[in-house]
């Protein structure tokens, strides 16, 4: 899942970065909401965590230009502004949740997750495919009754093609996703990633592969064989 | 007792009260005038006849009377009926009575001993009330029949009742008080509807106040069909409505500022700590150089809100010592000699070495130091700088007592500030950049400034300088009176 973080504090921006990335996300963070704006527009985020506060282009205005472009990402207002009357506003705007500082770093990113997966309209925190289980709330991935231990970079590739299972993803839509803007596009760092997958989610020697390539389209994740 | 409605009750209700006795007194005593006119008139044409019957020179009288028929037929007969209320007496010079009508029966008309020798000598009458025994009250008219041959000279009595009228004016008394207390109840009744009715407004008002609430203050209150006499209140209520959504809204602001200022800091404290605790492989040196950053910031915060909480409570604790203006601009701009150096900011100080005055130097450097912080970090870099100290003499005429002014100004370039900045600047919290981004100031420095200069009863003003030109400057002056005794 790739989340786009927009703070003017640097400080505070840092500190949220690291723990989204932690937690297997890939984080965009800017301090300027005119960058903000851009980047929102140009990538497709999952969610789009925005303080309100923000030099440049206001919080507020950042939501309404986004919501005008047809840009349904969910949106978490993460600001200093705690009465009721502000967070009604920001709701009422198109704003999907609303947090005030200074806030539990689990309790964002668990609210980051709620809205991620209202984005794939998944309300059940576990994803199966075939007898591959994983919980995106406990973080856990399970094979044939087997633990999986995953980085957090293969448990969000992972994850990614479990949401959108059946369908053929581009390398382009993982590096999206998956990796953030510090990724060369150059690079081959997608493959390497599915090909380490594959390889950790083979659990025993005769369990079927889940992860499939369609030449020259993308990875396809499907219990039948394409 | 203290409303409107019983002011007005109070004071209207007798008034028409009074209104309605003097005017029933006044149709009464009218009528009355009236009635004993009309009676004064059949009373005199009475005793006209009365008159030309007895100077007549008659026949033998019928009766007890000696009348001529042919003239006193009538006469006669209301004499004679003893319920017309008609009566004659006659007296002799002696007293003794000569003659009386039948009517009178054995009553006496009460002669009039005191007028009749004025009777005598004028010739004329006398018009009195009087009673007879039986307590009928009666109209008197007392005339001298003077003697010839045949008649002896005699005083004569002719009266009349006063039943009917006295009935009459009985009557009219009783109409007058009922109605006048008709009267009475219903003008008091209209009052209270037309009061009740003209209060009303006020009511109106009284509600729509009721429902005026913290989140309603933009509402104003509605002058349509307010009488002409509250239109003046309800525009200085709206006027008040006004002042107050200000106010509420710079406390809303202020609340909002605050947050932000705290709350911010003290959420990349929690959130770093929080991330080194969980994924301590993700720390770094870096994370508490953040903490110590953020934490400095809060200090910042707390530190001013406290100061200024400090010299508002101060009140008129003030010091007075000799202060060298030169040597205290000195001291402040040494505070600020990193930030002045690292934006290359050209200071011209155009200050008199030996000019010096007294006042507190504590508030005075408290009010220098944030202006010059102010010039120091937003005026832009490699620009000047320019503070000047200006004495201002101002002799008052007496030989111990010299007011002396020192106008100290700082000028610096500020192209972004407006005019309306200029108003809010002094505000709380005030930041020209509404994203509140950056940790340096928190937006306090000249709202402190404002209130130090207030606790030494001074004034800082701010005006822009080359206006809405890319060399707009802006000046922050502070007059300094130094009262010397």
């Amino acid at each position: 899942m790739k989340l786009l973080l927009v703070e003017d504090s640097e400080a505070l921006r840092r500190a949220v970065v690291k723990a989204l990335k932690a937690s297997g996300f890939a984080v965009d963070a800017t301090g300027d909401g005119q960058e903000g704006l851009w980047m929102a527009l140009e990538h497709d985020y999952d969610v789009i965590i925005l303080d309100i506060m923000l030099p440049g282009l206001d919080g507020t205005k950042v939501l309404k230009k986004l919501r005008e472009a047809n840009n349904e990402s969910p949106v978490l207002f993460l600001t200093a502004k705690d009465s009721i009357e502000d967070r009604v506003a920001g709701l009422r705007l198109g704003a999907d949740d609303y947090l005030v500082k200074s806030f539990a770093i689990e309790e964002l990113i668990a609210r980051v997750e709620v809205l991620a997966r209202r984005k794939y309209q998944i309300r059940s925190p576990k994803l199966v495919v075939g007898d591959l289980v994983l919980d995106r709330s406990a973080k856990t991935v399970r094979r044939a009754e087997q633990n999986i231990v995953l980085s957090s970079q293969l448990f969000a590739l992972l994850e990614y093609l479990m949401v959108n299972a059946g369908s053929v993803i581009s390398r382009s839509q993982i590096e999206q996703h998956i990796y953030d803007e510090q990724v060369s596009p150059m690079s081959n760092v997608v493959d390497t990633a599915v090909c380490a997958l594959r390889k950790a989610i083979v659990v025993t020697n005769d369990c079927p592969a889940l992860i499939h390539t369609r030449r020259g389209m993308g990875y396809l994740m499907s219990v039948d064989k394409p | 007792m203290k409303s409107i409605r019983s002011q007005l009750l109070l004071w209207l209700v007798p008034s028409f009260v009074i209104i309605a006795f003097l005017a029933g007194s006044s149709l009464y005593l009218s009528e009355k005038r009236r009635l004993e006119a009309n009676l004064d008139n059949e009373l005199n044409e009475f005793v006209r006849i009365m008159k030309l019957t007895l100077k007549r020179p008659s026949p033998p009288f019928a009766g007890p009377f000696n009348m001529a028929p042919e003239f006193v037929s009538s006469v006669k007969k209301k004499l004679n009926d003893d319920s017309s209320g008609y009566y004659m007496q006659s007296w002799a010079e002696d007293g003794s009575t000569l003659n009386k009508s039948l009517s009178l029966g054995d009553q006496q008309i009460i002669r009039p001993n005191r007028i009749n020798q004025q009777l005598q000598d004028s010739g004329e009458y006398v018009e009195y009330d009087s009673k007879l025994m039986s307590g009928d009250e009666i109209r008197v008219y007392a005339f001298s029949l003077q003697g010839n041959p045949r008649r002896a000279t005699s005083d004569v009595s002719v009266a009349i009742s006063k039943k009917v009228i006295n009935q009459r004016l009985a009557n009219f008394a009783l109409e007058l008080t009922v109605g006048g207390m008709f009267f009475c109840i219903l003008l008091s009744a209209i009052l209270v509807l037309v009061i009740r009715r003209s209060l009303v407004p006020i009511q109106n008002l009284t509600e729509q106040v009721a429902k005026v609430e913290a989140g309603s203050l933009h509402n104003r209150l509605i002058e349509e069909n307010v009488p002409t006499e509250i239109t003046p209140l309800v525009d200085r209520l709206n006027q008040l409505l006004t002042r107050l959504e200000q106010s509420f809204l710079r406390e809303r602001q202020f609340n909002s500022d605050l947050a932000h200022e705290l709350q911010t800091p003290l959420a990349a404290i929690r959130t770093t700590s929080e991330v080194a605790l969980k994924w301590p492989e993700q720390s770094s040196f870096d994370d508490y150089r953040y903490i110590a950053e953020s934490t400095i910031q809060l200090q910042q915060t707390i530190d001013s809100l406290l100061t200024l909480a400090r010299i508002e409570s101060s009140g008129n604790e003030t010091l007075s010592e000799s202060v060298s203006v030169f040597t205290i601009v000195e001291e402040c701009l040494s505070l600020h000699a990193n930030s002045i150096e690292a934006r290359g900011i050209d200071i011209i100080l155009d200050v008199n070495r030996a000019q010096s005055l007294r006042s507190d130097p504590r508030l005075l450097r408290i009010i220098l130091s944030n202006l010059l912080s102010n010039a120091a970090d937003y005026a832009p870099e490699n620009s000047e700088v320019t503070i000047a100290g200006d004495l201002l003499l101002n002799n008052q005429g007496t030989s111990n007592y010299q007011l002396n002014s020192t106008v100290l100004t700082v000028v610096n370039s500020a192209p972004n500030l407006t005019k309306g900045d200029l108003v809010t600047m002094f505000d709380r919290l005030w930041r020209k950049d509404s994203s509140r981004t950056g940790s340096k100031h928190v937006g306090l420095g000249l709202s402190i400034a404002r209130t130090a200069a207030k606790a030494l009863s001074l004034e800082i003003t701010a005006d822009l300088v080359e206006q809405s030109t890319p060399e707009q400057k802006i000046k922050m002056s502070l007059t300094v009176v130094d009262k010397k005794f």
